[in-house]
């Protein structure tokens, strides 16, 4: 095909399909499609105003019928002292990343004077870390400090282990009073 | 006849920033809770919705109900609209999503169910040009050549129909359809190379001189 005869076939066919632009819907069309619009509109402005409320009674059965506002009281109550445990859990965790971020926090800590610290009496059996809160401060540090310099991060990592040595009672440094 | 095809040109060069920045203050409204404002929207654009999404599904109902989602898809999101792009081009991105997935469940080949065509087609030049008996499309009615075009328009593939409805029926712009179709320009007019081409072959009884 010559690209001459190639470009007036795409003309045609392009001014072919440019009278499609004229092809219309029927006159109904406008009014159906607006009235239709608005019931749809209707039925999301109706689920915005009682949506929670009617997947309440949706999930609650009908025996509770009576009970449900008490019973709401009490998942609303329990949601509050949920969240209230979450914020002094995250704030006591918080509180130890700052501790260990404090200058005191060094790769060769200073032990303190005194007797030398006594062996772990259970044999091979690996000590667990005493509190959950130990545990997610490790992990939260892990995290953050995922983003920082390796030299860093290599140097707070042996920190960890004398943490965690400390966390055992293998020693007694300065870093022990964060326990 | 050039006059007036310049001054159609310049009114509607003129008239879109005010459409646009009219929509905004619509959008406004609408996001305060005014769904009288989100009405007004509705109007101003969904003929040229449905018809984008008509020439892709082939099927009057799909077509309606498609429109009718990406509108009120549009409503319940029109909270977390930011104003990036255009309304229209928002609500045409929404209604194009739906309609791909749409047509990626619907396996079957839709029937097409033809449309009247407006009266003020007689005024097209085009039209008098393809109508007149010294075109390849000469001797054949133009009706029939339309319903050979909708059926042609079903072989393609969804994303080379779509770049031909956008592009050469709607008349939207290269970079618009890249923007609204998330691709680069270069494929959007590759897309458009072959669906002509592909057009052109089942075309082929019309198009030849």
């Amino acid at each position: 095909m010559k690209p001459d005869s190639d470009e007036k076939e795409f003309e045609t066919l392009r001014k072919v399909l440019q009278l499609k632009r004229y092809e219309r819907p029927p006159t109904e069309f406008r009014s159906d499609f607006m009235a239709e619009f608005r019931r749809r509109r209707a039925e999301v402005d109706e689920q915005r105003r009682h949506g929670l409320w009617r997947l309440w009674l949706w999930v609650t059965p009908d025996w509770a019928g009576a009970m449900r506002n008490v019973a709401a009281a009490v998942v609303a109550l329990l949601l509050c002292a949920n969240l209230v445990v979450l914020h002094h859990q995250r704030s006591a965790s918080q509180t130890q990343i700052a501790a260990i971020r404090a200058p005191t926090m060094t790769t060769t800590p200073v032990r303190a004077k005194g007797p030398d610290p006594v062996p772990w009496p259970y044999g091979s059996v690996e000590p667990t870390p005493k509190n959950v809160a130990f545990a997610n401060s490790y992990l939260l540090i892990n995290e953050y400090y995922g983003q920082v310099d390796p030299e860093w991060s290599d140097a707070l990592a042996e920190s960890f282990d004398l943490l965690f040595e400390a966390a055992r009672g293998e020693w007694s440094g300065e870093t022990s009073s964060l326990f | 006849m050039a006059n007036t095809s310049i001054l159609a040109k310049v009114s509607e060069l003129t008239a879109a920033p005010l459409r646009e920045s009219a929509d905004a203050a619509l959008v406004r409204r609408a996001q305060k809770g005014d769904s009288r404002a989100f009405d007004v929207l509705v109007e101003r654009y969904h003929e040229r919705v449905h018809a984008t999404v008509y020439h892709m599904t082939g099927n009057r109902e799909d077509a309606f109900d498609l429109t009718q989602e990406a509108f009120v898809k549009a409503y319940r999101s029109i909270r977390f609209f930011r104003g990036q792009s255009s309304f229209y081009t928002w609500v045409y991105r929404i209604a194009v999503n739906r309609t791909l997935n749409f047509l990626k469940k619907r396996n079957r080949q839709a029937a097409y169910s033809l449309e009247e065509l407006d009266t003020t087609i007689g005024l097209d030049e085009t039209y008098r040009e393809l109508a007149s008996h010294d075109t390849p499309v000469r001797g054949a009615k133009l009706n029939e050549l339309g319903q050979r075009l909708n059926e042609a328009l079903q072989k393609l593939s969804n994303n080379h129909r779509m770049v031909v409805t956008l592009h050469d029926i709607q008349g939207m712009p290269h970079e618009q359809i890249a923007n609204l179709m998330r691709c680069s320009m270069g494929t959007v007019r590759s897309r458009l190379f072959y669906a002509r081409r592909q057009l052109q072959a089942y075309l082929s009884d019309f198009m030849k001189p």
